[in-house]
């Protein structure tokens, strides 16, 4: 009965790696104004092909183009290719004339058949411009971001060094007004992106090139084949990751600054996270020689890297083997899961302050939208377990129906927000959706999204791309 | 056949003169302050992102004392 009982103590306490992965990351984004200067203020540009896929885009291709030549970057260095995956809407002929007014800036190229996805219409247009020696880099944007002005000169100067094979920006949620979504992915991003990948930074190993916002240098493009990866969901992830293998550095530049819009209603955000989570669990399994394999693998390999990797991808298995433990603990023993649970539940709360601050110091713009969802992210339910938990004098009485939820909550938060994901389908409930979510919280609906993708892939189910609807949200630019 | 007549060499080095003496003038009032407005912006934006990411620093140094003293008064409230 006493080995039954450490077992389950390592199960609840393995729990505790995803918010100490959390710390860390934080702590080495603290640490990024050390990282390598990469800054230089003189050299020629590098002549940068943008490449935008584009598949029925007529609500926001002309602004993101707009956007695109107006950059801060020397014309004759920047040529754009639109890469139409056979539109059926009003593209072809915005696109059409942006080329009349912009001659050998903007070029359109159109497939005569479309809807295989992204990667496909990327490789489609990287075959037609390759032929050309013109270009010294590929920037692989998405038809609906907003490039601010200063952004690819920030982030072509990383390409004077030559063991820097891509560069990635910050997308920053640009949706105005934006609404309770949004908002959480704005907090989202501000963790995800200004604060891990300045971590991944200082580690010298990154784990995505944002999909909005890839520069890749020419060379580092053909060492990898000169295409992007068809065979995942996560063709982005899968390009850094090899870039990286091929002994390229991949960086992130935070004051690159790049607008997009995001999804305004759960079920459309449940559809991209659905096809990042398959692709990550994808990702995970094609290169599982790299993991906690530093010889053949550098950095890649890392200890560090893989913590970090995995307390994301594998969150809802720690939640949920975390909050099956500990009520097989109360049943073996009541008092001993209580002083289990504090030890956890101690490394939560210190997480959670020291991350939730963290996120709003790296990006204090964020913070003044969206601080109430930064706070709410874990969920109010989860919020108050915290700050019972903390309250000096409250004792965690034993074999109470109170402790019992407060265990089962971990995995059932989970449960819930897919529950409410599935509400969100059901029109008369559509007003309930948003204090849901507040309460429920934000990253137990991403563990549910993470979840269902570990279900969706082991079921070998579809490889389908589909797009997230765009229609022009993002907001006035400065 | 008539050997072309030569350039007399004063008005080939007065034309040089007067092309170095443009480009000069040039350089010094357009593209001289140009470049120098530029080097000067760009080394202002570098300054400011090398202070933002000092300020991170010293806020992630103010934020974990800040919560090692939560922590450590938690603690001793028992």
């Amino acid at each position: 009965m006493r080995a039954l009982e450490w077992i389950l103590v390592v199960f609840v306490l393995a729990a505790t790696l995803p918010p100490i992965a959390g710390v860390y990351q934080f702590l080495l984004a603290g640490l990024h104004r050390f990282h390598r200067d990469p800054l230089q203020l003189t050299g020629r540009p590098p002549r940068v092909a943008v490449v935008v896929p584009a598949w029925n885009e007529a609500a926001v291709i002309l602004r993101t183009i707009e956007y695109l030549l107006a950059l801060d970057y020397p014309g004759e260095a920047l040529r754009v290719y639109v890469v139409d995956d056979a539109s059926t809407d009003a593209t072809p002929e915005i696109v059409g004339n942006l080329v009349r007014t912009h001659p050998g800036i903007v070029h359109h190229l159109r497939r005569a058949r479309g809807g295989e996805g992204k990667a496909h219409t990327i490789n489609y247009g990287l075959r037609e411009i390759s032929a050309d020696g013109w270009y010294e880099a590929i920037m692989v944007i998405d038809a609906d971001v907003i490039f601010t002005s200063s952004s690819l000169r920030l982030m072509t100067r990383h390409l004077a060094h030559p063991d820097v094979g891509a560069v990635t920006a910050y997308i920053k949620e640009g949706s105005a007004p934006k609404n309770y979504l949004n908002r959480f992915i704005a907090f989202e991003y501000a963790t995800a992106q200004a604060g891990a990948r300045r971590a991944q930074n200082m580690l010298g190993a990154q784990a995505c090139l944002a999909g909005g916002a890839q520069l890749i240098r020419r060379e580092s493009l053909e060492a990898i084949g000169g295409q992007i990866d068809t065979s995942t969901l996560a063709e982005d992830t899968v390009t850094t990751f090899r870039i990286q293998l091929a002994g390229q550095r991949v960086v992130f530049e935070p004051y690159a600054i790049v607008w997009a819009e995001e999804p305004r209603e759960v079920v459309a955000l449940w559809k991209q996270r659905l096809r990042w989570g398959r692709g990550n669990v994808q990702v995970t399994l094609r290169f599982r020689s790299v993991w906690f394999h530093r010889a053949s693998a550098k950095r890649l390999g890392g200890i560090s890297f893989a913590l970090i990797w995995f307390s994301v991808t594998l969150m809802p298995v720690f939640m949920v083997t975390a909050s099956a433990s500990l009520i097989g603990l109360f049943l073996l023993n009541a008092t001993f899961s209580v002083h289990v649970f504090r030890a956890l539940w101690f490394v939560n709360q210190v997480s959670y302050l020291f991350v939730t601050l963290s996120s709003f110091s790296v990006d204090p713009a964020m913070a003044r939208v969206c601080w109430r969802e930064g706070i709410a992210f874990p969920g109010l339910i989860s919020v108050a377990i915290i700050v019972w938990a903390a309250v000096p004098g409250v004792r965690l009485a034993a074999s109470t129906p109170e402790l019992l939820f407060v265990y089962a909550w971990m995995s059932c938060s989970m449960v819930a927000a897919y529950l409410a994901k599935q509400l969100s389908e059901w029109s008369p409930a559509r007003r309930l959706i948003a204090p849901l979510i507040y309460v429920v919280g934000y990253g137990p609906l991403l563990c549910a999204m993470t979840a269902v993708a570990y279900k969706k892939e082991l079921q070998g189910a579809e490889m389908r791309w589909e797009k997230t609807e765009k229609i022009g949200a993002v907001g006035e630019i400065a | 056949m008539r050997s072309p007549k030569p350039l007399p060499v004063p008005a080939v080095w007065g034309a040089v003169a007067c092309l170095v003496a443009v480009s000069t003038v040039h350089y010094a009032l357009v593209t001289g302050p140009e470049v120098q407005a530029r080097l000067e912006r760009l080394a202002d934006e570098r300054h400011e992102q090398v202070r933002q990411e000092h300020r991170l620093f010293w806020r992630t140094i103010a934020i974990t004392a800040f919560v090692a003293i939560v922590v450590t008064a938690r603690l001793l409230a028992g």
